[in-house]
């Protein structure tokens, strides 16, 4: 069996190799000839050509343009079908016929329409320095002009109208002679791609919240200004066709890397992408939408569009996408962030260099292509040559990558088409296509089709009113697809992420300590907290948040406190009491209270709310001595957990909070107490630098001498490493340890830091905290039992970790007894 | 359940009740006309209830004519109760009077008799400032007995203010009280006097230049030949003024024939049916007699049940309820939460009562009694916390439309209990869906109640907008509610400040409604903030459009409210924010408008 496929593929193979050799050979030999003959053609085309030539040169390009493209392509096949493509546009553009390009956009039949029945429009376009304007007559532009706003001049909706109108008046063209007005659209809100009959409810959205402020929003307010001012007699067509808006974008293309921005398809020059997708498709004969292409527009600004059966399902925009003469385009978001944060550039500038200070003017200095090329062929040094040749380069790949990045989808692209400014430029379009390296049939059109686009739209519309869309339909119904797709997007998988780590690995951040947590309380059972004074709004909120973050309930909550406070709180924060998860306890005595509850074990754990923390300190001590779950020699203490950005581990130390200034006997217990939080970190053998203000023993510093005999009592233990005296730089930075020949065993890599007194500590708690962006959990230990104190100024995060290590701790220590019981 | 026997007890377990209630609801028609065929009618009533509350509009026992005071006394003394105690009146002296309901009868008619001679007629009205007294309920018995409407007006209001209020009712007497209980108002009837100028005024109690007693009032009337009157059951029995708008009185009026017949069952409810023993004969009312529920609880509904009334002329001491509890044959209390408190201090917190007995019931008007308190209760005034029972009132309720029952299963410490029988309340979001089990949010009634008040004349339009304007077609308390798994209710907060402003209590919501029906104004929130001198209104303020001149805006609104409502209403600062702090379930987040107000938090 095996041996008969291996021989069938052995036969097919020898086949097809036989025919590549051959194909190839035609290839070569038909590439070379085309380039010749279309070299040839194009040297013509610059002399001029008479019409009938002209018609006999068209019609072979079609013929074979036909063949190529149904042939199985190759890159040869694909450069030859771009270059011959770009030849017959070329060609028609040269010849007499200049309505050609809106013929191919309008289509035969409806083109033959218009040139016989002869409609009269004029068309809008304001931009930032002037607004242009032309007059159609049938399919001919039978007058244009650009009316520039002096610099002296206000720049108002009303002057660019009196303008026109006054500039119509002086070339004779009575207003009132028009059959229609065509208007540059503007951001209005997005809306799928077409024709739309202009509405008032579109100067509502352009003036009230345009989505961009730009010129190009007078274009409908003028449009219908001066229909008014043409008169009732008449009822002018208005319309608007592909605005910059447009939104076809499909749901794979509008996710990004982050839940929080989504992308739409507005901000593009949609209306020269559909007129040159349209253009191509023509030129290949075929309709429109059976055509997949990628079109680019290369100019001041630059986006690039993949049609998709008619529609623009993939984008790259003009603001966060490709660099451009004046625009920087999308940069390394992290090279950004630490730019911004080395206060190298301010948001500001950054906002600049992506609108108007970016790309070209950036990297060269000037925004003018032209200018920089005319200065690489005279009066450019070497140096500057070869840095102009790294920029052309530079956008080359950049175009080229843009258009190859958005065959993504896997679809099958036909063409390819550039356009704008910059495909005006033969050694520019030639870096691109050699990117492209024929994967694609590269077109070039060089310039600009909106007007045609515009013209186009109005002439449809015209003639085939059926076509025009109603905006506040399109509109509402984008909205409410856009707004289906957002749910989809934002529907929760998994509440918070959970990272899960081996068991007993380290535990080197918050948020692992936080996981760890989730996961003992799957395997155990959510303990109860008691809030001791719960009409505070902190302690609602952190109860609330706690059972809210994650994929289960972490801990019931027992809230102890005025019962009407309690319930107007929870009423507030739409917490919900259901006496299971949360319950009221009303009482005017927390602290006693709470202490029952614990004893009785109806609460696990307890939590400081709005008591005053030496009332809860002192009714909890109490409880402990009488219970006698406090031995001799142990103390009460705080221990603080730190997640230190720059630092790979978490560090710990004791006492910021509540041991004042303890003598040596209180210190040891602290540091036991200290060790215990860290053991519960699933670190083995803690690294405890006892600290002082040096690393060697000073007589006159009292601290080092303490730091000694503390260190000596822990050195025959091996669940840790204790040593002092040391500074804090030798015990935090392995650099320092090393240049000052430190020659313990802690090298700047101290897991806990046991300060001398409160005030050392709490420094270090808030120099750290509201210094180096660190983030603190907190808990109180005495003996084995955790409280949990968290203090206003903590974060959401901060709480829920000073919770879970609490509730790790407890079923930590549970378990531990357990087992010795 | 087919026909639950409505005449004799209350379930006592909780599903029953459940069940019970259930069926009270969907027959509320046929359980309000039971209850109401308990009473005596002099015309029956040929419809039920007409109500829509989209205008809204509320009218029970149509074309029935009833005569409270005939149902209070007569109907009872037939019962054979003549000589029970019906008014026990505990004075500051030490001196204690009884009045059976024999007595009590005699002593209402021959006032009443007093009132007919003096031309007063059904439709009139009297008004009553006078604390708690038997010359109140002699007075308000009275005049009920003849159609008169009467109008308690609070004994902590300063003269001005009566005199106002006496004014707006078109009262054709008052009688009052020089109370030596308030100090710094010597000489108030004597100021109310100068500003009424000739409008009769009567003394309850010590003799005073130029005003006649009410003892000299009644004189040799004679009340024999009296006929009682015949009011319609929307004839109004009483009226009560809450707020005195600039031009305008707004207050409640209630119905003769709802209010009585539902004082009648949710008192019999609560005091009698769900106790299989140990029935209160009396109920000691401390209650002040300004409000609604006092009517329904301290005077119609008592009465109406035959159970003495027990009232104290003084301040409340452990001593006098000891007394009360040894003299008087098993009396229950009628107090606020306050009171309980109020005794916990003067006992101490290990103090037990002089005596052995307890009250076999308390009920407590106003905020649920917090679970502590109940705790505290136990044992010490009640024998059981269920004992201690909660009853939910507003000024515009009458009765009580949520309350607990004084039996272990129907009665939970702190909780507000539930639904009255025959009326259902509903929790609704801000967003107007129905709320789950625990979650909290509005208490609103979608269909009217016996004894719902309606407006006082010329208020209408603003007791739509203040109560049918947040839900359309449903009555909203302000209160903020969850009902637990086995349906009891639990106050969570309350939506509406009460803010006092020159010694009157003006809700939030009375001048967010004035605010919002301001052109210039899309939403509004008022926070009382405190101030050195007192309590400041502060407002946020909302606009509907973009302000260009936010001083301009500002001035236009205090004008507004100043004319609308007075000077004393005009925030003293108005925010203008572009929105309010919300919660996701959109709830008005108060307690950070509060720290904005006190200038804790920034707006921002």
């Amino acid at each position: 069996m095996s041996a008969k496929l291996r021989n069938k593929i052995i036969e097919a193979v020898g086949e097809i190799g036989k025919i590549n050799i051959s194909m190839s050979a035609f290839e070569r030999d038909l590439t070379v000839t085309c380039e010749a003959w279309l070299a040839d053609l194009s040297e013509q085309i610059k002399q001029g050509m008479g019409t009938s030539d002209a018609m006999i040169m068209k019609s072979d390009l079609s013929a074979v343009i036909e063949i190529l493209i149904k042939s199985p392509p190759s890159p040869g096949i694909n450069t030859i079908i771009g270059d011959a493509l770009t030849m017959m546009l070329e060609m028609e553009r040269a010849g007499q016929d200049k309505s050609c390009v809106i013929q191919r956009l309008l289509g035969p039949s409806l083109a033959k329409e218009a040139r016989q029945n002869e409609m009269k429009f004029l068309l809008l376009n304001p931009g930032t320095p002037s607004t242009r304007i032309a007059a159609y007559q049938g399919l001919e532009q039978v007058h244009s002009f650009e009316i520039h706003v002096l610099p002296d001049e206000e720049d108002s909706l009303d002057h660019r109208v009196k303008a026109v109108a006054a500039h119509l008046d002086r070339a004779g063209i009575d207003l009132a002679s028009f059959d229609g007005i065509a208007c540059q659209g503007g951001f209005l809100k997005p809306i799928p791609s077409g024709t739309y009959r202009v509405v008032p409810e579109m100067v509502t959205d352009l003036v009230e919240a345009p989505l961009r402020s730009h010129a190009s929003n007078m274009g409908i307010p003028m449009g219908m200004e001066l229909a008014r001012m043409a008169g009732h007699q008449k009822d002018l067509l208005l319309t608007t066709t592909d605005p910059f808006v447009c939104d076809e974008m499909d749901l794979v293309d509008r996710v990004t890397g982050f839940i929080k921005i989504k992308r739409n398809g507005a901000g593009a020059h949609y209306l020269n992408h559909k007129a040159v997708w349209r253009i191509v498709a023509s030129l290949m004969n075929q309709a429109p939408e059976q055509v997949n292409a990628v079109t680019a527009h290369v100019g001041g600004g630059t986006s690039l569009a993949a049609h998709r059966q008619g529609q623009v399902t993939m984008l790259i925009d003009a603001y966060s996408g490709l660099p451009s003469t004046s625009r920087s385009g999308a940069i390394d978001i992290d090279r950004v962030i630490k730019a911004i944060k080395s206060k190298e550039i301010s948001i500001r500038d950054l906002e600049q260099v992506l609108d108007s200070r970016g790309g070209l003017l950036s990297l060269v200095g000037t925004n003018d292509f032209y200018a920089m090329i005319g200065f690489l062929r005279q009066g450019a040094t070497p140096v500057q040559r070869k840095k102009i040749e790294l920029v052309q380069n530079f956008l080359a790949r950049k175009i080229a990558g843009g258009m190859l990045k958005l065959t993504a989808d896997g679809a099958d692209v036909r063409v390819m088409a550039i356009t704008g400014g910059l495909a005006k430029n033969p050694d520019m379009m030639h870096r691109v296509k050699q990117n492209i390296a024929g994967r694609y049939p590269v077109v070039t059109m060089p310039g600009y089709f909106e007007h045609e686009a515009l013209a186009a739209g109005q002439i449809r519309g015209y003639y085939a009113s059926e076509t025009l869309k109603d905006y506040e339909t399109e509109r509402n119904a984008l909205e409410k697809r856009r707004h289906d797709e957002d749910a989809l997007i934002d529907t929760p998988v998994f509440k918070r992420e959970i990272r899960f780590k081996k068991k007993g690995a380290p535990l080197t951040t918050l948020d692992d300590i936080i996981d760890a947590a989730y996961l003992t309380v799957e395997e155990n059972y959510a303990p109860t907290i008691a809030i001791v004074g719960a009409n505070n709004e902190e302690a609602i909120q952190a109860a609330k948040r706690a059972n809210e973050e994650g994929r289960f309930r972490i801990s019931k909550f027992v809230l102890l406190g005025d019962f009407q406070e309690i319930s107007q709180m929870a009423y507030e924060y739409d917490l919900v009491i259901d006496n299971d998860n949360y319950t009221i306890f009303d009482t005017e005595n927390p602290v006693e209270e709470a202490v029952n509850l614990l004893d009785e074990g109806k609460v696990d754990i307890l939590m400081k709310g709005s008591i005053h923390t030496e009332d809860i300190l002192r009714g909890f001590f109490k409880y402990l001595k009488a219970s006698g779950r406090l031995q001799k020699g142990q103390v009460m203490s705080h221990t603080a957990i730190v997640d230190i950005p720059t630092r790979n581990k978490l560090l710990a130390f004791s006492d910021g909070a509540l041991n004042t200034y303890p003598d040596e006997e209180k210190r040891v217990a602290i540091l036991e107490n200290a060790l215990k939080v860290v053991h519960n970190l699933n670190i083995k053998v803690p690294k405890v630098a006892v600290v002082s203000a040096v690393e060697n023993v000073n007589r006159s510093v009292d601290s080092s001498i303490e730091a000694e005999r503390i260190a000596a009592r822990f050195a025959d233990r091996d669940d840790c490493i204790v040593e002092g005296p040391l500074s804090l730089d030798v015990a935090m930075d392995p650099a320092i340890a090393k240049e000052k020949h430190y020659t313990g065993r802690i090298q700047g890599n101290a897991d806990v830091l046991i300060l001398p007194d409160i005030d050392s500590g709490n420094i270090l708690w808030k120099t750290l905290t509201t210094q180096s962006g660190a983030a603190l959990a907190g808990v109180i230990l005495c003996g084995d039992m955790p409280l949990i104190l968290t203090s206003r100024g903590d974060s959401t995060r901060s709480k829920l970790a000073s919770l879970s290590l609490a509730i790790k701790f407890y079923f930590d220590i549970k378990k531990e007894n357990g087992v010795a019981s | 359940m087919e026909n639950p026997d409505l005449d004799q007890k209350l379930p006592a377990r909780l599903d029953a009740f459940r069940r019970l209630h259930r069926h009270t609801l969907d027959h509320r028609e046929q359980f309000w006309a039971a209850q109401a065929e308990r009473l005596q009618w002099q015309t029956a009533f040929s419809c039920v209830v007409k109500e829509d509350f989209s205008r809204p509009m509320a009218s029970w026992f149509c074309h029935g004519q009833i005569n409270a005071a005939q149902n209070a006394l007569h109907r009872i003394i037939e019962t054979g109760k003549g000589e029970s105690p019906a008014l026990v009146f505990y004075q500051k002296s030490g001196h204690v009077d009884t009045l059976t309901f024999n007595e009590l009868k005699n002593r209402v008619l021959s006032l009443a008799a007093a009132f007919h001679r003096d031309d007063l007629v059904p439709g009139d009205c009297i008004a009553l400032n006078l604390p708690n007294c038997p010359e109140f309920i002699i007075s308000a018995l009275a005049a009920a007995y003849l159609g008169i409407t009467y109008l308690p007006i609070g004994c902590h209001l300063p003269a001005s203010i009566v005199a106002e209020d006496v004014t707006a009712s078109r009262a054709k007497l008052v009688i009052m009280a020089d109370s030596n209980a308030y100090e710094e108002k010597k000489g108030h009837v004597q100021t109310v006097r100068a500003l009424l100028e000739d409008l009769p005024i009567l003394i309850s109690d010590e003799k005073l230049e130029g005003v006649p007693t009410l003892e000299e009032y009644v004189g040799q009337a004679d009340p024999s030949g009296l006929e009682p009157a015949c009011p319609q059951a929307d004839h109004p029995l009483f009226a009560i003024y809450e707020n005195r708008l600039a031009g305008k009185h707004v207050g409640s009026v209630f119905p003769t024939g709802g209010f009585l017949v539902q004082a009648h069952t949710s008192f019999d409810d609560i005091f009698n049916k769900a106790l299989v023993q140990d029935k209160p004969r009396m109920i000691v009312n401390t209650l002040d007699m300004c409000k609604a529920h006092t009517q329904a609880y301290g005077l119609w509904g008592p009465l109406t049940n035959g159970t003495g009334i027990i009232l104290i002329d003084k301040k409340i001491r452990v001593n006098t309820i000891e007394e009360i509890l040894n003299d008087q044959p098993n009396p229950a209390l009628l107090c606020r939460p306050t009171l309980i408190s109020e005794l916990r201090e003067q006992l101490g917190q290990e103090g037990q009562l002089n005596t052995a007995k307890r009250f076999p019931v308390i009920a407590c008007c106003g905020n649920a009694l917090p679970p502590r308190l109940v705790k505290y209760a136990d044992g010490i005034l009640v024998n059981g916390p269920e004992r201690v029972v909660n009853l939910w009132v507003q000024s515009k309720s009458g009765t009580a439309l949520l309350n607990s029952y004084p039996t272990p299963e129907l009665n939970r410490p702190g909780a507000l209990g539930f639904g009255a029988l025959g009326v259902e309340p509903l929790i609704m979001s801000d967003f107007g869906e129905p709320c789950k089990t625990n979650i909290s949010g509005n208490l609103i009634f979608d269909r009217s109640w016996p004894a719902m008040a309606t407006a006082t004349i010329g208020t209408a339009e603003h007791f739509k907008k203040t109560y049918f304007s947040k839900f359309p077609g449903c009555f909203f308390t302000y209160d903020g509610v969850r009902s637990d798994k086995d349906g009891f209710f639990w106050f969570m907060g309350r939506l509406d400040d009460i803010i006092k402003v020159k010694g009157q209590g003006l809700g939030a919501s009375l001048i967010e409604t004035m605010l919002t029906s301001h052109p210039l104004v899309e939403e509004a929130a008022i926070i009382g903030a405190q101030d050195t001198s007192g309590e400041d209104i502060v407002a946020f303020v909302v606009p509907r459009n973009p302000i260009q001149d936010e001083q301009k805006c500002i001035n236009q609104i205090k004008d507004y409210i100043a004319d609308k409502i007075g000077r004393f209403a005009v925030p003293k600062k108005i925010i203008i924010t572009d929105q309010l702090p919300k919660t996701p379930t959109g709830k008005l987040f108060r307690s950070v408008l509060r720290r904005i107000a006190a200038g804790e938090e920034p707006l921002d």
